[in-house]
């Protein structure tokens, strides 16, 4: 036989052997090896119906972090790096039934970034979206190296515990950013390099995107098919509240989304009462807090 | 078009399919031609027009310096470098001469500054560079041109396009020269594929850029600032670590794939890159590490400077114009330079050394040589990834000072992972060069079997070539 053969022939073998081993054993991990997997993992879980509940959050990484204290009731398609847009557009492929409630988180990135465009075509292209379908080895959350570090993950965690000396929670809500996709803040100390990103960001605060004819479609044919559609925003570092973006953001949706005809559920009074980890994403409790501040909205059956 | 997504699939598929076709078979150039526009033009179909201006000044220099007089065809010769080198110039150098000079919110600075570069300028100017100065070195050394320019005009201009658009190299590589590549245009057929070869170079080169490039690219992500500040000094090294297995696998795997696809259609190209990670010395690296690029300067510009025939001080001023050059040729930003300078410096002191001291090459002597040109380069990579010069550094002080932060143990983990493979790659080598009938080779189909495997269920989130941008 020849050398191609056998490698070909070899790889479909694996290929077998691996789906029977991912369909008929233990489910694995639901998170996979970083953000942007994560983002892909969730966005098939969605559209290969494995995570369909009757209510839906849509939005960044903000919204993501709440994903733990909001009930079992919702499915999240919450992106880091992304925004509410990336999972209007999933949904609208009407892949599985529609949601009774959607939840659409606005923030600074909701109308003044593009739309992730291909990411979202690549999660329904022809040929290969069935094919992923019909094959769970081949999609996202059973990679081989994912699997492994299913395993590992015990010994990392330990070791991660080992080295860490017990740490105050954080208070103050403009600590540096670490891994946190586009919401960056700036750090004190670096002031020189900073300043002309700042100066950029300065600039491009007041632009924004007039929202697409594909945004607006499929808000309001969420509506028309009778999904309650509720618009939030979530607590953040005050500077970041006082942010020229949000206001024109948020001026913008009321013009294209009146209040009249969707429900917002804007920033709580009480703004000290919620802490950040890292100035933009809540911590722990905060979130905790805020789920049960949003559910106060919430129509009672959800 | 990348070589990693469905579109270009499809119009491999389709080029391949029609290109074999018996009928079509005097029309092969033509096909490859077409499918190489439609592959260049497929994301910004106006910069298509430059790349025809390119490929007519570089048809018609050439086919001058071919058929004129003696006088005039050193003119036409140095009429097609100057052209060449004034198109990169100014597509790509213009923004920087405006930064350098502080001309932004002048009309003449915004003006450069919005100047876009089009993909694979650097590529497309140097092979057609190329193309002039071997026509003009071959007449001069009265060698015979006829299989590098056709008699008649119009299949000369055929045969530069398809040289210089040819789109498994368009892009990014690997640079070919115009005596390699001219004389192998003639009707192809089925038997001047060589299977195996095109098999493994197109398995290795899509596990590499797929499975560790693009997975690798998530976790040295980081590697950005602000974002690095808080990471641990192990982190730190980890993902310098890791973005120089990154590159190698980014732009060794496109250079596989390049060849591979080039092949499919019956075209030899060079390799590009021979193991480079287990240099024991950075000539030797050079050797190894984009080795059409190496050889273009070495034979474009190092020997047209002197090379080393002009004595020790003049040959590593040599080293140090080329890699200064060549550092600028990868981007137009002074970091890139420095970058070169750095490579040039670390060749010249090697060279020195090497005239001045002679030492014993034990096994212990070239693997810490190993390490050190290791370590220089991966060091180095940080002015491709952090090209503010502020940030390089910030980066360099984080790693002194963030010594008693924790180390983020799970990106290191699949930082190591993936690194793993890069790793026994060049161990293999290391192995088979001294061990060529081993055991081990029995096993390649299946290694390559489990690597089409790792391709179809482990891929990472696709991503651009890293060369792209040069």
């Amino acid at each position: 036989m020849s050398m191609i053969r056998k490698a070909i022939l070899s790889a479909i073998l694996l290929l077998v052997l691996y789906n029977l081993k991912v369909y008929y054993g233990t489910p694995s991990r639901a998170w996979g090896q970083n953000q942007w997997q994560n983002n892909i993992i969730k966005a098939q879980n969605y559209l290969y119906g494995f995570e369909v509940q009757p209510n839906m959050v849509l939005g960044s990484s903000m919204a993501a972090n709440l994903e733990g204290a909001l009930s079992n009731r919702f499915t999240s398609l919450a992106f880091r790096a992304g925004s509410a847009r990336l999972g209007l557009k999933l949904l609208s492929e009407q892949k599985q039934p529609l949601p009774q409630l959607v939840l659409i988180e606005l923030n600074t990135l909701f109308l003044s970034t593009e739309l992730d465009q291909t990411f979202a075509n690549d999660m329904t292209l022809p040929g290969i979206y069935e094919t992923k379908g019909l094959l769970p080895a081949l999609q996202e959350k059973n990679q081989p190296v994912t699997i492994l570090s299913g395993y590992v993950q015990p010994m990392l965690n330990k070791l991660k515990a080992r080295h860490s000396a017990p740490k105050a929670t954080p208070k103050n809500d403009t600590k540096p950013t670490t891994e946190q996709g586009k919401h960056t803040s700036e750090k004190p100390g670096q002031k020189e390099v900073n300043q002309d990103k700042v100066k950029q960001e300065e600039v491009n605060k007041v632009t924004l995107l007039k929202p697409t004819e594909d945004l607006l479609r499929s808000i309001r044919l969420l509506k028309e098919k009778g999904c309650k559609i509720i618009f939030f925003e979530i607590p953040q570092n005050t500077q970041q509240h006082q942010d020229a973006t949000r206001k024109a953001t948020l001026q913008m949706a009321y013009q294209y989304f009146p209040p009249e005809a969707f429900t917002y559920v804007l920033l709580p009074k009480d703004l000290s009462a919620y802490q950040t980890s890292d100035g933009v994403h809540l911590d722990g409790k905060s979130a905790v807090a805020y789920v049960k501040y949003l559910n106060g909205y919430l129509p009672q059956k959800n | 078009m990348l070589f990693n997504r469905p579109e270009f699939f499809v119009l491999l598929a389709i080029t391949w399919f029609i290109y074999y076709l018996p009928k079509f078979q005097k029309y092969q150039v033509n096909l490859l031609i077409i499918s190489s526009l439609v592959f260049y033009s497929y994301t910004y179909p106006l910069l298509v027009l430059l790349l025809l201006s390119s490929m007519l000044i570089n048809t018609y220099c050439s086919y001058q310096v071919a058929k004129a007089s003696f006088v005039r065809q050193r003119l036409w010769a140095v009429y097609g470098v100057t052209l060449n080198l004034l198109i990169l110039s100014f597509f790509k150098y213009s923004p920087l001469l405006a930064r350098t000079f502080h001309l932004n919110g002048s009309g003449v600075g915004d003006f450069l500054l919005a100047i876009p570069l089009p993909i694979g300028i650097s590529f497309f100017t140097f092979q057609g560079i190329s193309l002039v100065v071997d026509v003009f070195q071959r007449k001069n050394n009265h060698q015979p041109i006829q299989d590098m320019i056709p008699e008649k005009f119009i299949d000369h201009l055929k045969h530069t396009f398809l040289f210089v658009a040819f789109f498994p190299q368009l892009v990014a590589g690997p640079i070919v020269k115009g005596y390699e590549f001219m004389p192998q245009i003639r009707p192809k057929t089925w038997v001047d594929i060589d299977r195996r070869a095109v098999f493994k170079a197109l398995v290795v080169g899509y596990f590499l850029k797929v499975v560790i490039a693009d997975q690798l690219k998530n976790h040295t992500y980081w590697i950005a600032y602000p974002f690095f500040m808080d990471s641990s000094s192990v982190d730190l090294l980890g993902m310098l670590f890791g973005y120089s297995m990154q590159i190698f696998a980014d732009f060794a795997g496109y250079s596989l794939i390049a060849i591979g696809i080039a092949g499919l259609f019956g075209y030899q190209l060079k390799d590009n890159f021979m193991f480079p990670y287990i240099a024991t010395s950075f000539s030797e690296f050079w050797r190894r590490w984009h080795i059409s690029l190496s050889s273009f300067l070495k034979e474009y510009l190092y020997f047209p400077l002197g090379g080393n025939r002009k004595g020790k001080l003049r040959t590593y001023l040599n080293l140090m114009i080329v890699m200064f050059l060549g550092g600028l040729w990868h981007g137009a930003a002074w970091s890139y330079a420095v970058w070169g300078t750095v490579h040039g410096v670390a060749l010249a002191i090697e060279r020195l050394f090497n005239d001045w001291v002679s030492l014993k090459k034990t096994l212990l002597l070239r693997f810490l040589q190993g390490i050190l040109v290791f370590s220089v380069v991966t060091f180095a990579w940080l002015l491709f990834k952090l090209p503010n010069f502020s940030e390089a550094i910030l980066y360099v002080k984080a790693i002194w000072q963030n010594t008693q932060k924790i180390p983020n143990y799970h990106r290191l983990f699949y930082v190591l992972v993936y690194s793993f493979p890069v790793i026994v790659y060049h161990m293999y080598y290391l192995f088979k060069q001294r061990n060529p009938d081993n055991i081990l080779t029995r096993l390649e189909p299946y290694v390559y079997g489990a690597m089409i495997f790792m391709i179809l269920t482990n891929s990472g989130t696709s991503g651009d070539f890293i060369y792209f941008q040069f």
